[in-house]
C-alpha cells in the first residue's frame, strides 16, 4: 500500500496526472525508453488540438511555447526510436479523437526496416500493440483491458516503479532530459556528458551504421525480410490524415551534414534519393485519389549554415554546438526557425523549401553538389565516418573506406 | 502463458484452483476433474496463439488413433508399421516446424536451395509433447493393455504445469496417480508445500535468473568479449542463469502439480552438486536423458558391443540432445562437446580410480564440483552464443588480458536502474561481480534441493524438510512479494523456446 501510494503521489511516469510539485515530481526523468508505455495513456487524457508526430526529434527539437503552437494545446506524440510502423499504430490509437492539426516529422532513419527496435516484428512482440485502442489493421483491440491492468500493476507495484520514484525525487534539481506534461522533452541543455564529437559518432553508429550494415543488400532499405514496408505505413498515415481532414504539415527535418556524408561515402545516397522521391510521390498520389490538395511537404535537409555547423575537435571536451545535440537531434533554437518557416512567420533565409514532384530532383541535385564541396573541405568528418563504419562492421568488406571525392 | 506473468498468477492459477476445489466439493467425478484440467490447459496453451491449439489436438488425436490400432490383436508387422508411422508422424511434425529453416538455410549456403527460406513459427511445447507421445506409443507397442482413454491421454499430455517446458512425463507417471484418486486427495498440506515450492521457483527466476540475463545478454548479442574478464564472467554467469532459469521452471512445474495432489518426476536435481560429468548429466534435464536412454541408447545397445560402440552411442545421445535443444550448429556442437567430455571424464575416473581413493572426500567433492561448474559454464557459453564466431571470440579471450576498461559487463552493470548501489570504480565493480559468482556457487553447491526440501513426497532420509513455521511463511511471503514486484522486467524461460 505504501509503495502504491508513493507511486501515485510521485507519479514518475505521468500516468495519474497528479499535481506537479516543484522539487517533488515536477520533472519526470524516468521516461527514456518508456515512451511506448507512457504516451498512449498520456495523449488520451491530454486531448490535444495539435500533435507532433515522429520520433525523438518531435519531442526534443521544438519549443511548444512557440507563437504558432502556444495556443494550440499541442502534444509531442513522438516516441524515441519510432519507425513508421509505430507512428501508424499510435496514430490509429487516437483516431477516435484526432487533433485538428498534425505536424509529421519524417526522419530518414525511421524508414529503415533494419532498425531492429522499430521493426514491425519487434514492436509486435512488445507490449505496445496490446495497450492501443486499435490493431494495425484498424480493428478494435478488445483485449487491451488486460494490458491496462498489467500496466497499472507495474506503475503501482514493481521494483521499477520504486526505482523511478526514488530517481524522480533525487533528481528534481538536475537539468537533464525530463518528460513534460505535453509529451515534449524539457531540460537537455546540460553541458555535461559525452564530448560533442563523441555524441555525434554515437548516434551515427547506432542510428545509421548498425542498421545499414545489417540490412540485406538485395532488399531496398524500406523493405524487411518478413515483408514489411515502411513506405506503406507512411502511406496509410497520410491517407488517414487526409481522409479525416486533419490539417497536416509534413516536415523533413535537418540533419547535420555528416549524416548525408555517411550516405554518400557508403554509397547509400540512392536510398535517400528514392526515399524523398517516394515521399513526394505518395503524398501527391493519395491527394489525387482523394481529390484533395497534397499535404504541404517541407524539406529542411541539405547543406546550409545550420547543418554544416563546425563540430568541435576530439580534444575539445567542453564545447557544445549551437544548433545540434548530435548528428540527428537539433536544438529548439533551430526547431523554432523551422516553425517560423512552416507557419510563415518570418523570412525564410533560404532555409527550408516546399518539396513537390517539380522540385525534388532539383533539391537532390543541389545536395549532391553541396556534398562535393563539404567533403573536400571537411576531411576530418569524412575520416570519422569511415572509422565509425569500420568499427561497426563485422568484416571490413562491409564498409567502403577508400573514398575518392571528386572536386566540385 | 508464462508462469511469471500477472495473468497466470492473478487470474489463471487462482481460477483453475478454485474451480478444481468447487468441483471436488460438489463431488465431481474424476472424469469431470480431468475434463476441467483439459479445458484449462487448452486455454493455457491457446493464450500464446489460439490457432496452434488445432495443431496440438491434431497431434493428440493422431497418436490416440495409433494407440487404438496398437491395442488391437493385430499381427506383428502391422503393429510395427503402426508404431513406425506414429513415431515418424511425430518426428515429422517436429522436423517440419523446428528444422525446416535450419535444413534449407544449410542447403542454401551449399548452393543446393535457391528459393527464400520460409519463416516457420515454432509451436510452443512441440519438442515436449512430441517426445511424450512417442514414449506413449512405444509403451503401448510393448504392452497393448497399457493405454488410457482419450480424456486421460489429452490430460497427461496437456497438463499445464509440464506442458510448456517439461518434465517429459511417461503416461503411467500421471495417469496411474489420477486413477489412484490423487486428483481428489490434495490436502491443505499439498497446497502449502506446492505453493512454497512454486514461490521458491518464481524467486529463482525473477530475482536471480532474470537479473543475470539482463547483465550478460548485451555481451553475447554484441559480438562477445574483448578481454578475459568478460569471457570468464560471461561464461560462468550464463552457467548460473541457465541453472536458475531451468531450476526455477522445474520447481514451479512440480509445485503447481503438487497443488492438485499430483507428483511429477524431478527434472532438475541440483546438477551443480555433481562431482563428475556423468553425474551432472544424470541430474540435468533428467527426463530428457531418460527418454533418450530408454528410446535410443538402450534399444541400440547390445551386450556384444565393445567400447567403441558404447562411445558412439553416447555421442549419438548427446548429438540428439544438442539437436533437440535447437536448430543450429552451435547446439549440435554443444551436445557433442558434452558427449566427449562425459567419455573423457569416465576414462579419467577409471584410470585414476585407485589414486582417487586416497584423496580425502571433501577434496574430491570440492574439486569435482568446481570442475563441473567451470566445464559446464564453458560449454554453456557455446549453447548461448548466437554463432560460432561469438563462441570463438569467447574462447580466444579466456587467457587474454582482462581489458577491464572496455568491459561490456561492467558497462551494462553501470546502466542498471539500481546502478547507484554499485561501486563506481571498475576494479571494485569487477571484484563485486566475481564475489557474486562465488556467492552463487555457494548457493548452488550448498543449498538443499528445493523440491526435496519443500515436498513431503520427495523427501529422502538424507534431506532436510522445510519447517512448518510462521517465520518460514513470512519469509516465503516476502519472497513472493519481491518476485511479483520484479515481474514487469521479467523474460520468458530459456527452455520455453524448445
Amino acid at each position: 500500500m505504501a509503495l502504491a501510494t508513493l507511486a501515485v503521489i510521485i507519479d514518475p511516469r505521468g500516468m495519474f496526472r497528479m499535481a506537479s510539485i516543484d522539487g517533488i515530481n515536477a520533472k519526470k526523468f524516468s521516461f527514456f525508453q518508456r515512451e511506448h508505455f507512457i504516451k498512449p495513456y498520456q495523449i488520451l487524457s491530454f486531448q490535444p488540438r495539435t500533435v507532433l508526430l515522429g520520433n525523438s526529434i518531435a519531442n526534443s527539437a521544438f519549443d511548444l511555447q512557440h507563437p504558432a503552437l502556444i495556443n494550440s494545446h499541442t502534444y509531442s506524440y513522438g516516441i524515441a526510436g519510432a519507425g513508421t510502423y509505430t507512428n501508424w499504430i499510435t496514430l490509429l490509437h487516437i483516431q477516435d479523437s484526432l487533433p485538428e492539426t498534425a505536424i509529421y516529422f519524417l526522419d530518414f532513419s525511421a524508414f529503415f526496416t533494419a532498425n531492429a527496435s522499430q521493426s514491425k516484428q519487434s514492436i509486435e512482440q512488445s507490449d505496445l500493440p496490446h495497450r492501443l485502442h486499435y490493431h494495425a489493421d484498424g480493428s478494435q483491440n478488445h483485449g487491451r483491458w488486460l494490458q491496462i491492468i498489467k500496466d497499472y500493476a507495474l506503475v503501482l507495484l514493481s521494483w521499477d516503479i520504486l526505482h523511478d520514484c526514488l530517481e524522480t525525487l533525487k533528481r528534481q534539481n538536475e537539468d537533464g532530459w525530463h518528460l513534460q506534461a505535453d509529451g515534449s522533452w524539457g531540460g537537455g541543455s546540460s553541458q555535461t556528458g559525452k564530448p560533442q564529437r563523441k555524441r555525434l559518432l554515437y548516434v551515427e553508429k547506432e542510428i545509421f551504421f548498425r542498421p545499414l550494415l545489417s540490412h540485406p543488400s538485395d532488399l531496398p532499405f524500406f523493405e524487411g525480410t518478413n515483408g514489411e514496408n515502411t513506405l506503406a505505413y507512411f502511406q496509410s498515415i497520410i491517407r488517414l490524415l487526409q481522409e479525416r481532414n486533419v490539417r497536416t504539415i509534413l516536415v523533413i527535418p535537418p540533419s547535420h551534414a555528416r549524416i548525408y556524408e555517411t550516405l554518400f561515402t557508403q554509397q547509400r545516397w540512392n536510398d535517400y534519393r528514392i526515399w524523398k522521391q517516394q515521399l513526394v510521390s505518395i503524398n501527391e498520389r493519395i491527394a489525387q485519389e482523394l481529390g484533395k490538395p497534397p499535404l504541404p511537404l517541407w524539406d529542411f535537409s541539405g547543406y546550409n549554415a545550420y547543418t554544416t555547423e563546425t563540430v568541435p575537435q576530439p580534444s575539445d571536451k567542453l564545447s557544445r554546438m549551437q544548433w545540434f545535440y548530435d548528428s540527428v537531434h537539433f536544438k529548439p533554437a533551430l526547431g523554432n526557425k523551422i516553425l517560423d518557416v512552416i507557419f510563415d512567420n518570418s523570412d525564410k533565409q533560404n532555409f527550408g523549401q516546399p518539396l513537390t514532384s517539380n522540385t525534388v530532383d532539383e533539391q537532390l541535385a543541389h545536395m549532391e553538389q553541396s556534398h562535393l564541396a563539404y567533403a573536400n573541405t571537411h576531411p576530418d568528418d569524412i575520416q570519422d565516418i569511415l572509422d565509425a563504419c569500420v568499427s561497426m562492421a563485422h568484416n571490413a568488406n562491409q564498409c567502403i573506406t577508400d573514398t575518392q571525392i571528386p572536386k566540385p | 502463458m508464462l508462469f511469471n506473468s500477472y495473468e497466470f498468477l492473478l487470474l489463471f492459477l487462482p481460477g483453475v484452483f478454485l474451480i478444481h476445489r468447487l468441483l471436488l466439493l460438489s463431488g465431481a467425478s474424476t472424469q469431470s476433474l480431468l475434463a476441467w484440467f483439459c479445458v484449462a490447459s487448452s486455454f493455457f496453451y491457446a493464450w500464446w496463439k489460439p490457432h496452434y491449439l488445432l495443431l496440438l489436438y491434431s497431434s493428440l488425436l493422431l497418436n490416440f488413433v495409433c494407440v487404438q490400432v496398437l491395442r488391437q490383436p493385430i499381427n506383428t508387422y502391422i503393429r510395427k508399421g503402426t508404431l513406425a508411422a506414429g513415431v515418424a508422424a511425430n518426428l515429422g511434425l517436429l522436423a517440419y516446424f523446428k528444422y525446416t529453416g535450419f535444413i534449407l538455410t544449410n542447403l542454401q549456403q551449399a548452393g543446393l536451395w535457391h528459393d527464400p527460406v520460409p519463416n516457420i513459427v515454432l509451436p510452443l511445447a512441440i519438442s515436449f509433447f512430441t517426445f511424450q507421445q512417442i514414449a506413449y506409443l512405444v509403451t503401448c507397442y510393448r504392452d497393448p493393455q497399457n493405454s488410457c482413454s482419450l480424456l486421460e491421454h489429452i490430460f497427461f499430455i496437456t497438463f499445464f504445469p509440464h506442458l510448456i517446458a517439461g518434465p517429459i512425463v511417461y503416461k503411467n507417471e500421471l495417469v496411474d496417480q489420477v486413477r489412484g484418486g490423487r486428483l481428489a486427495a490434495a490436502t491443505a498440506r499439498h497446497w502449502q508445500q506446492g505453493l512454497s515450492l512454486f514461490i521458491i521457483g518464481l524467486s529463482k527466476k525473477l530475482l536471480i535468473g532474470d537479473n543475470i540475463a539482463w547483465l550478460i545478454n548485451p555481451l553475447y548479442d554484441h559480438g562477445g568479449p574483448t578481454g578475459s574478464l568478460d569471457a570468464w564472467l560471461g561464461s560462468i554467469l550464463f552457467g548460473f542463469q541457465i541453472y536458475f532459469d531451468f531450476s526455477a521452471y522445474s520447481d514451479m512445474a512440480l509445485g503447481l502439480a503438487y497443488l492438485f495432489g499430483l507428483r511429477l518426476p524431478i527434472n532438475f536435481d541440483s546438477p551443480y552438486q555433481a562431482t563428475h560429468y556423468r553425474e551432472f548429466w544424470r541430474r540435468w534435464h533428467v527426463t530428457l536423458f531418460r527418454f533418450l536412454r530408454d528410446h535410443v541408447y538402450i534399444p541400440l545397445k547390445h551386450d556384444n558391443h565393445g567400447q567403441l560402440a558404447k562411445i558412439l552411442l553416447t555421442l549419438l545421445v548427446f548429438f540428439l540432445s544438442g539437436l533437440w535443444h535447437g536448430a543450429a550448429w552451435t547446439f549440435v556442437a554443444w551436445g557433442l562437446v558434452n558427449g566427449i567430455l562425459v567419455i573423457i571424464n569416465d576414462k579419467w575416473l577409471l584410470l585414476f580410480d585407485r589414486w582417487l581413493t586416497t584423496v580425502p572426500d571433501w577434496i574430491k567433492t570440492a574439486s569435482g564440483r568446481l570442475f563441473v561448474l567451470i566445464a559446464m559454464s564453458l560449454t554453456f557459453m557455446l549453447f548461448r552464443a548466437p554463432d560460432f564466431h561469438t563462441a570463438t571470440v569467447f574462447l580466444s579471450h579466456l587467457f587474454s588480458a582482462a581489458d577491464i576498461t572496455n568491459s561490456q559487463l561492467l558497462a551494462t552493470a553501470k546502466t542498471t536502474s539500481w546502478g547507484f548501489l554499485l561501486p563506481s570504480n571498475d576494479i571494485t565493480l569487477a571484484t563485486a561481480l566475481c564475489i557474486l559468482c562465488v556467492l552463487l556457487a555457494w548457493l548452488v553447491w550448498c543449498a538443499p534441493n528445493a523440491v526435496r526440501y519443500s515436498l513431503d513426497d520427495y523427501h529422502t532420509p538424507t534431506t532436510t524438510s522445510m519447517p512448518n513455521t510462521r517465520h518460514i511463511a513470512i519469509a516465503l511471503g516476502l519472497l513472493a512479494w519481491c518476485s511479483i514486484m520484479a515481474i514487469p522486467a521479467s523474460t520468458s524461460f530459456l527452455y520455453f523456446q524448445f
